[in-house]
């Protein structure tokens, strides 16, 4: 008998707030949480649009002092994200087999903090301003924090998650790019399905809004040029005049459950997760049909797609493609929407969010716009949702995950229906 | 109907060799492949000595285009073993894109740390913090996107989907040293499930950087035997003292039984068995009674269909740290009982040290040819017995002996555990 996968726990944290409801609420609104990086440096004042959590406590959802200094704030982002899902799936209540609930984890390469390691290079340069590593190996690593490097470990999220929350079944981190916190959502269900856990966390977390992240967003290319002082419509996925993303911060996690679990349990249940599919970076349309056979769902089936869209023109161009391709004429009645330009650009986090995104317009049987997209350079062959949100029968949401050298992930997410 | 999963293809680089057919030779000799520390200049490290894959043939993967000029030892370490791999198991471009798929355990890409110390110099003025805007303009003017990528733990699996033409399932994890002997676990289990017929799996990872060595000196993990690297590594002696950073890649094409048989491929064993947990305990430390290891051995055993009593071998984890190989050895007890001090268990750390991410991978490579040829590979190094490791080690020989299923142990640090069963076939 095949198990069946439903979500029954949301967790995000966006420059929005603290909250799937926070996220949503600003997405049905239009609202954007991109504002300005503002600090005062030596060398002038460096402003630089961004996404940025602020008023972020990681105190709150990590009450060991000892603990949080071992995190970057991308850790302490995903431990939040993680607990917050937690918490909503009512399971901090309830007992339940910790051996049957696991965690995966969407992550990568975590940026130090500038100050931590411009401290140990000061102790390591020579006469002449270089680097020499023997001053390096010597006073420079007693300048370093001891556990520096447990700080910025891709896998310590789900670490700190599974320490925190005592969950013991199968630990993964996953590290395929952008795609990443998707890609573990996916892998994810493919465990519960296959009988190896009951209950999974999964969900990714990023953080690069600092000098680190954001030089290198910068250098590899797609972060886009303000021409004036406004952040608030710069960013415009799928538009004809996008000209590239704005960096976001936040995490996004979702507690996945086997769905007779759930019932006996009497979980909220917010959707069925149906189906899944990934491929490589060249294969959107691979992951989508991948997504749609799993589910057992034509795409003629699909009313709405939560896309990757994140605003760069020629990844906008060829995710717009592949959707047309995928619906071979069908796409009339598929209304399409992209999240990014409300939260951000945020890496490892930003598919779990949109698939909370789409979970949540599934539930309230709406689908929220596209902020700051007015027109796109030619006729896709479906709509994309701009100006209001749109009231719209819906059984099914298609979203999906790509760009940036990521992979290519597909989820199908179904109105659970008992 | 069941679908099994055998594996068809094998590729490796390592500090032993840069071939699958080396590197077990080297195994078999118990020869060490420590030595000092040549890729930078680490005379005022703790440690000093490191396990280096030497002589690659790497000038052919630069010339295979822009996208290949600025590979890092991580991708190189890849290509080079999954090309071999590859052609072991005869793949050709014959299998089809979207029933191909890659589930790998890289680690992270090298960081340009003297680079990063010159951005980085220049936009500190004594005793100020680091002035962020200065480094962001600098790091503007001097960093290369590519170079950039190489950093990142998926790129090694862009550069191959790209190179072996894959449109499968295609994912990367990275759970510190149990990230490869994970991606074979899953890639078997994709296969499994019928999403792809033909994985390439394994893991590839060089922490031999100033960063990396920096950061597992202060954790004071590494052993500082640096005047005797070759006895560095010393799994389960009573005088080990920390584990040695090596680097490598290890490569396993996985394939649907059915599949490989009628394509006429060379079966080399099964992958009958896939366990995970987590130890959810402390961050550094496994659980003192070795909670998260017994319940992935046991899951696997479970998996697989197969009593503790058929497993005729054990690749350790064995890395040669005081916590590792006593709980270690204290975990295998619990799961195989009374039979545990008749079980020969080795850890091939002790030759080729830890390459941490591309570990499990190796192990899953010399498990499969301890069961194809007979011969155990020794745990080298082991002359003072350890009253908290009293096993059948393999003492600093190889032994010859009739091996039909193999438990292959790995754990990550941060308590990622996991084990593998791999069985003869036929």
């Amino acid at each position: 008998m095949k198990r069946r996968v439903v979500i029954t726990g949301l967790g995000a944290i966006t420059a929005l707030g603290e909250g799937s409801e926070a996220f949503w609420k600003a997405a049905v609104e239009g609202r954007s949480g991109i504002g300005f990086l503002d600090m005062a440096f030596a060398s002038g004042q460096w402003k630089i649009p961004a996404a940025l959590v602020r008023d972020f406590l990681p105190e709150k959802f990590v009450p060991q002092r000892k603990a949080l200094k071992v995190m970057a704030r991308d850790i302490q982002l995903a431990v939040a994200g993680a607990t917050l899902a937690f918490n909503d799936s009512g399971l901090r209540e309830k007992p339940f087999d910790h051996e049957r609930f696991g965690v995966i984890v969407g992550s990568g390469v975590l940026n130090h903090e500038l100050d931590e390691l411009g401290y140990s290079v000061q102790h390591s340069l020579d006469e002449n301003g270089k680097l020499d590593l023997q001053r390096f190996g010597d006073s420079g690593l007693s300048a370093l924090f001891p556990l520096w490097l447990l700080k910025y470990l891709p896998n310590m999220s789900a670490c700190h998650i599974s320490v925190l929350l005592d969950l013991q079944g199968m630990n993964n981190t996953i590290t395929t790019g952008a795609s990443a916190g998707f890609q573990a959502v996916g892998e994810a269900m493919r465990i519960i399905q296959r009988g190896d856990a009951d209950l999974m966390l999964s969900g990714g977390a990023e953080s690069k809004v600092n000098a680190v992240g954001l030089s290198q967003y910068k250098v590899l290319g797609g972060m886009t040029e303000f021409s004036h002082s406004s952040t608030n419509d710069d960013y415009r996925p799928f538009d004809q005049s996008a000209r590239g993303f704005v960096v976001g911060e936040g995490a996004g996690f979702l507690v996945l459950e086997e769905l007779e679990h759930a019932k006996k349990r009497g979980a909220r249940i917010y959707a069925e997760l149906a189906g899944f599919g990934s491929s490589s970076m060249n294969g959107r349309q691979v992951a989508m049909q991948a997504a749609l056979a799993d589910a057992g769902v034509r795409a003629s089936d699909l009313q709405y797609l939560q896309a990757s869209g994140i605003g760069l023109k020629e990844e906008d161009r060829s995710e717009a493609q592949a959707i047309f391709d995928v619906f071979n004429g069908s796409g009339k009645n598929l209304s399409v929407s992209a999240s990014k330009s409300v939260t951000g650009f945020t890496g490892f986090s930003s598919g779990p969010l949109d698939l909370i995104l789409s979970t949540e317009a599934l539930c309230r049987q709406t689908i929220p716009p596209v902020l700051n997209f007015i027109k796109a350079e030619k006729d896709w062959g479906f709509q994309i949702v701009k100006g209001q949100p749109m009231q719209k029968k819906l059984r099914y949401a298609m979203t999906n995950a790509s760009g940036f050298s990521g992979q290519a992930v597909s989820a199908v997410t179904k109105v659970y229906e008992g | 109907m069941n679908r099994r999963v055998v594996i068809t293809g094998m590729g490796a680089m390592t500090p032993l060799g840069n071939s699958v057919q080396e590197t077990w030779r080297g195994l078999l000799e118990g020869r060490s492949g420590i030595g000092p520390i040549t890729v930078f200049d680490a005379s005022n490290f703790p440690t000093k000595i490191a396990g280096e894959v030497r002589n690659g043939d790497f000038q052919k993967w630069e010339k295979k285009g822009p996208a290949f000029d600025r590979l890092g030892r991580n991708s190189l370490f890849a290509l080079e073993a999954a090309q071999e791999a590859a052609r072991d198991a005869g793949l050709d471009g014959k299998i089809k894109p979207e029933r191909l798929g890659i589930y790998f355990g890289a680690g992270d890409g090298g960081f340009d740390f003297p680079q990063y110390a010159l951005i980085m110099a220049d936009a500190i003025e004594e005793n100020q913090p680091v002035d962020a805007k200065k480094y962001y303009s600098n790091s503007l003017k001097q960093l290369d996107p590519k170079s950039l990528m190489e950093q990142e733990p998926f790129q090694v699996i862009n550069h191959l989907s790209s190179v072996f033409g894959v449109l499968g399932p295609v994912s990367n994890c990275l759970t510190a040293c149990a990230a490869s002997s994970q991606a074979i676990g899953e890639a078997a289990e994709i296969i499994r499930r019928g999403e792809a017929d033909v994985m390439i799996s394994g893991g590839s990872h060089s922490m031999i950087h100033p960063l990396g060595l920096a950061g597992f000196n202060l954790l004071t993990a590494l052993s500082t035997r640096n005047e005797e690297p070759q006895k560095a590594s010393r799994p389960f002696d009573k005088n080990r003292d920390g584990f040695v950073l090596s680097e490598g890649a290890g490569v396993v094409i996985l394939e649907e039984l059915e599949h490989a048989k009628k394509r006429g491929a060379k079966i080399y064993a099964e992958l009958a068995g896939y366990g995970g947990s987590a130890d959810a305990f402390r961050l550094t430390d496994p659980h003192p009674d070795g909670r998260g290891a017994i319940k992935a051995m046991k899951l696997a055993l479970n998996h697989a269909g197969l009593d503790a009593s058929s497993i005729d071998y054990i690749n350790a984890h064995g890395t040669s740290t005081e916590l590792n190989d006593a709980i270690e050895t204290h975990s295998v007890k619990q799961v195989f009982g009374p039979r545990a001090k008749k079980v020969p268990m080795s850890s091939i750390k002790s030759m080729l040290g830890h390459m941490i991410a591309a570990a499990g991978a190796v192990e899953v490579i010399a498990s499969i040819l301890t069961i194809r040829e007979g011969m155990i590979p020794a745990t080298i190094n082991y002359e003072t017995p350890d009253e908290a490791c009293d096993m059948d080690y393999v003492p600093n020989k190889a032994r010859q002996a009739k091996v039909n299923t193999v438990l292959s142990n790995s754990f990550g640090f941060g308590g990622q555990n996991i084990a593998l069963i791999i069985k003869k076939y036929g």
